[in-house]
């Protein structure tokens, strides 16, 4: 893993993994709905209605299938969404200012500095014809008033914290130059490169190799660590959150469908969607090989949702009941929620397959 | 990509429509010029009225007046749009001189995709020393000045005419320019093409059809040709509105169709030298090539973006009115080969 | 192991280049006219009237009784002498180009600047108007439709209705011609001006679509994402992100359209404005079939197209680090 001296940004760094309880409030998302115009087919919602809430230096994990609108929802955190002509409402609250109701200067501040952004394909998301180190400067010069030889110096710095090897020849390098891990951990070092409070990673390592995403993860870990920041890792993969998250949201067509600590949902998932993630997951410790089943079916399409509960389509225990709408709400006890009208204890017969969690 | 999908969603396109209206209205109206000549004009493209007088709103005037100048519209059946110099009706010629536009574009049309597929086809299957020899030939005739070409050609051929062994084109035939702009055009077509026979090549169903043991000539036409299709759709009406502007150029220049036949461009021709006294004889042929080569390039850039929207930036329309080297923008850089064309 | 800098194989690679295409280009050309019918010169050279004893005269004494390979190294050899002579005016062709050149040079020079401003400024504002509301959509779609227009318009139409409204109408400017910069600076602008308009509008539409196109792909890459992360501001991730990756593919067609035109490719346009310049005398030469001519001005415009495409390769390569020479 990458040597060299480590950033010392900021903060002192709470223990990793949990935020102390009482830590101020640092992300509160109320009721959040992002509509793209789809043409002839109207309105489609992207996400209909989420809420939820971060404290300071918590890792959160989002989790669900591609089109469950989790990306659209991490991006239009800080307004990423709206330029692309999507219609974003209900209210995202980052250290107590609405952002969605913030005017494009002040949201500008926010980018970058308060909340940074890692993209999925490194390849893609970095410009192809700027310099690393030019591009990670850009960003720094946005938000704090340095000379142009202090950016520089900075952005050589972050690549050396992100664990890249020889940061002052990277720096200079192009995109095409770096392997794919080299050029995510520079997306991670432009990320860090002004001490956000927040980082949105978007399926930062679904476009890299095995390995190299295991590195990333912990380099990602580790970082959180030293800097205190808060981390929402979107990500379709349940494996990958087990050793990052401190608590995961599944997502599902827009909604919501269950959200609890990382241990509630690997021991006692609720929602039969959440199974059938967990029952996709590649297990090291299966001792005969078998195939991965995956859930039947396909996910709906946000713009006509079927209605009641939005899983009950390809659900193998749906009932009449779950062509009602179902809220999201405490079934348990312990804080934790679900959109799921099954009684727990059936859940916990029904989800048991061979021994281990599955739909 | 569902081709008939898309042809739906392409009746789906207002702008489309109007395009595709306004070119099978121009179309029709070409081959109804006898009927127009015989019972609305009742005149022929080539009878001449020079000394006759006709009555307009009440007043008899002359069709040519006795210094040349040719009468303007009368917007009635007789000389609708006027007359040229000779005293020929300027509506009659501009529908049978729109048969020969269309007709010579058209042929022209067919005669480069097929040129073009088939080269596509042999040069992306067989590779190397073929393909290279296909490619240097294809960028030779396109960086070869097409208008100089044609016009070379356009001269001599329409003297003497052509002997292409299983037919002989006599000079003044409508075939001669259409065989000209229809040879001239293959690269433009071909290679983009071939980049897509190539790119099909690699497929899966490609080798899967290989290891079933169909011979090569069987996997051409019965796998990769069903998959140009729509990139042959999205470049057949750019190629027709080359080709009308193609002919319009060569018989400006005098190298296309031959007095006294009429076409678009002779008659634009015609019309510029008579210019101040009649711009009527350039306005009427002018404005209807326009109409026909807009309406093409409209329809071309409506199939463009729902068959085939990748090529946004591959297929465009050459640089207006044909008046240099025409030039395809290249592809920008792809990550992996990056180097310029 | 690399034996030479990479400059260095770059240049060699594009002179080798050069001189093939100049061969095949030549090549081309001399045999086009040698296999059409009714290409035959001493019948030209020799007149109407001549008799065939006339005819065989001229034949030796110009040297078409030679074979084919003798007769076209001869002309290489003149031409690149520039003791060649043409053989229905029988003048020095190389002069007369010379002659015609000030006249292209003014036309491509202005024009070419007028057209990438006009095509860039209207695709800028275009792919600005497509991403607003239903007005500034309606507004593209309006100079989407003036755009295709102009790549439409045939060049001899567009000069006719140019000269007819504002030459013979509303006498704004000369019906044509030109006057050399260093007799007259305002006769040479007022006679320019319509033939920059002329030329611009053509180009400037397709530019402005190709420049369109790509800045809306661009806006859609992630790096345009990325960098409103950052917190930026919106002009500067449109300049120094969208601008500059979109801009790219234009670079090496206006090099191209550059040279096209300087090297007589606009012939229609000249003849309509009666320019007198190289391509004038390209479609008079063509029309007559008078080969020499021909030969040069195609092998002068392959010589400025090659030319012209490694310098836009060069700058290609300057504003695009994946851009390798070869």
């Amino acid at each position: 893993m990458g040597a060299g001296a480590r950033v010392a940004a900021g903060r002192p760094a709470p223990e990793a993994g949990a935020a102390q309880p009482g830590a101020g409030t640092l992300l509160d998302v109320r009721d959040l709905r992002v509509g793209f115009h789809g043409g002839a087919r109207g309105v489609v919602r992207a996400v209909d209605g989420v809420s939820f809430s971060l404290r300071r230096g918590e890792a959160l994990a989002i989790v669900g299938e591609s089109g469950s609108g989790k990306s659209a929802m991490a991006l239009s955190l800080s307004g990423l969404t709206c330029e692309a002509g999507a219609d974003v409402q209900g209210a995202v609250e980052f250290e107590g200012v609405d952002l969605l109701a913030a005017g494009e200067r002040r949201l500008r501040r926010v980018r970058g500095a308060g909340i940074a952004t890692v993209f999925q394909d490194p390849m893609s998301a970095l410009n192809p014809v700027q310099r690393i180190g030019a591009q990670i400067a850009e960003q720094v010069l946005a938000h704090e008033p340095l000379s142009k030889a202090a950016a520089a110096a900075r952005a050589v710095q972050a690549l050396r914290a992100a664990g890249v090897p020889e940061p002052e020849r990277r720096a200079r390098s192009y995109p095409h130059e770096l392997s794919g891990g080299l050029r995510q951990r520079a997306m991670i070092a432009m990320a860090l490169s002004c001490s956000p409070r927040l980082l949105v990673a978007d399926e930062p390592t679904t476009a890299l190799d095995v390995t190299v995403q295991a590195q990333i993860l912990a380099e990602l870990a580790r970082l959180r660590a030293e800097t205190g920041m808060a981390v929402i890792l979107v990500t379709h993969d349940l494996g990958v959150v087990a050793g990052f998250a401190d608590r995961v949201l599944v997502m599902y067509c827009g909604q919501i469908v269950e959200q609890g600590s990382v241990s509630e949902i690997f021991e006692d998932p609720q929602h039969p969607y959440t199974w059938g993630l967990l029952g996709s997951i590649a297990r090291m410790e299966g001792e005969r090989p078998r195939r991965l089943p995956a859930i039947d079916g396909v996910p709906p399409s946000p713009a006509r949702p079927p209605a009641g509960c939005r899983f009950h389509p390809r659900c193998p225990h749906a009932m009449p009941a779950c062509k009602a709408p179902v809220e999201l709400r405490d079934r348990v006890g312990g804080g934790r929620l679900d959109r799921c009208v099954l009684e727990v204890e059936r859940k916990r017969a029904l989800r048991t397959r061979s021994g281990a969690i599955g739909l | 990509m569902n081709d008939r999908g898309a042809l739906r969603r392409l009746l789906h396109e207002p702008h489309a429509l109007i395009a595709g209206a306004v070119l099978t209205a121009i179309v029709i109206a070409c081959l109804l010029a006898p009927v127009y000549a015989a019972d609305v004009a009742h005149t022929g493209p080539d009878a001449t009225h020079v000394t006759e007088t006709i009555v307009v709103s009440g007043k008899k005037v002359e069709v040519v007046s006795p210094t040349g100048v040719p009468i303007g519209p009368t917007w009635t059946g007789r000389f609708l749009l006027g007359a040229d110099e000779n005293g020929r009706d300027v509506a009659v010629r501009l529908l049978y001189g729109g048969r020969n536009s269309l007709e010579i574009a058209a042929v022209a049309t067919v005669l480069s995709i097929v040129l073009a597929v088939a080269v596509a086809l042999i040069a992306g299957w067989l590779g190397g020393a073929v393909d290279s020899l296909l490619c240097r030939l294809m960028d030779l005739i396109w960086s070869y000045p097409v208008l100089l070409l044609g016009v070379a050609l356009g001269v001599t051929l329409a003297v003497s005419g052509i002997d292409l062994g299983f037919t002989t084109l006599r000079g003044g035939s409508l075939m001669l320019p259409a065989l000209i702009i229809g040879v001239v055009y293959v690269p433009y077509m071909a290679r983009p093409l071939r980049a897509r026979t190539i790119e099909l090549r690699g497929r899966e169903f490609v080798d899967a059809a290989r290891q079933q043991g169909l011979s090569g000539t069987r996997i051409m036409l019965g796998e990769i040709l069903p998959n140009l299709s729509s990139s042959i759709l999205v470049f057949a009406p750019l190629l027709l509105a080359n080709a009308i502007l193609m002919e319009a150029g060569l018989s400006f220049l005098g190298a296309g169709v031959q007095p006294p036949a009429p076409s678009w461009g002779t008659m634009i021709s015609e019309g510029t030298r008579l210019m101040p006294d009649a711009i009527h004889l350039v306005l009427a042929p002018g404005l209807m090539l326009l109409a026909a080569v807009v309406s093409a390039n409209v329809l071309a850039e409506a199939a463009r973006d729902v068959l085939d929207p990748r090529a946004r930036l591959r297929a465009q329309p050459t640089a207006g009115g044909l008046d240099w080297v025409p030039t395809v923008p290249p592809a920008p850089p792809a990550p992996s080969d990056g180097e310029p064309a | 192991m690399r034996a030479a800098h990479p400059m260095l194989t770059f240049a060699v690679r594009r002179l080798v280049a050069m001189v093939l295409v100049l061969f095949a280009i030549s090549v081309l050309t001399f045999l086009i006219f040698q296999v059409i019918p009714d290409g035959d010169p001493a019948l030209r050279l020799a007149g109407k009237f001549a008799t065939p004893q006339e005819i065989k005269d001229v034949r030796i004494q110009w040297g078409f009784n030679q074979p084919i390979w003798v007769q076209y190294l001869r002309m290489m050899e003149q031409i690149f002498t520039g003791k060649v002579i043409s053989y229905t005016q029988q003048v020095n062709v190389v002069r007369q180009i010379g002659e015609d050149l000030p006249a292209t040079i003014s036309l491509t020079v202005g024009a070419s600047v007028l057209w990438l401003i006009a095509g860039v400024a209207l695709g800028v504002v275009g792919a600005l108007l497509a991403r607003r509301g239903r007005v500034a959509r309606a507004a593209d779609r309006l100079l989407g439709a003036v755009a295709m227009t102009g790549i439409s318009m045939p060049a001899f139409l567009l000069g006719d209705l140019l000269l007819f409204y504002l030459g013979f109408k509303l006498h704004v400017f000369p019906l044509g011609g030109y006057v050399p910069l260093t007799e007259d600076p305002v006769g040479w602008l007022t006679h320019m001006i319509l033939p920059w308009i002329s030329v611009t509008v053509l180009f400037a539409g397709f530019y402005s679509r190709v420049l369109r196109a790509s800045i809306l792909d661009t806006m859609g890459e992630s790096y345009v994402a990325t960098a409103r992360a950052k917190g930026i501001s919106p002009r500067r991730v449109m300049v120094s992100h969208v601008l500059r990756n979109s801009l790219l593919p234009i670079v090496s067609l206006w090099g191209l359209d550059f040279a096209a035109v300087l090297g007589g490719g606009a012939l229609l346009t000249e003849t309509v404005f009666n320019l007198k310049g190289v391509g004038q005398y390209a479609a008079e030469s063509t029309q007559r079939l008078d080969i020499p001519p021909i030969m040069v001005i195609t092998m002068l415009t392959a010589f400025l197209v090659v030319v012209l495409s490694t310098v836009t390769d060069l700058v290609q390569a300057a504003l695009d680090p994946r851009v390798r020479l070869r």
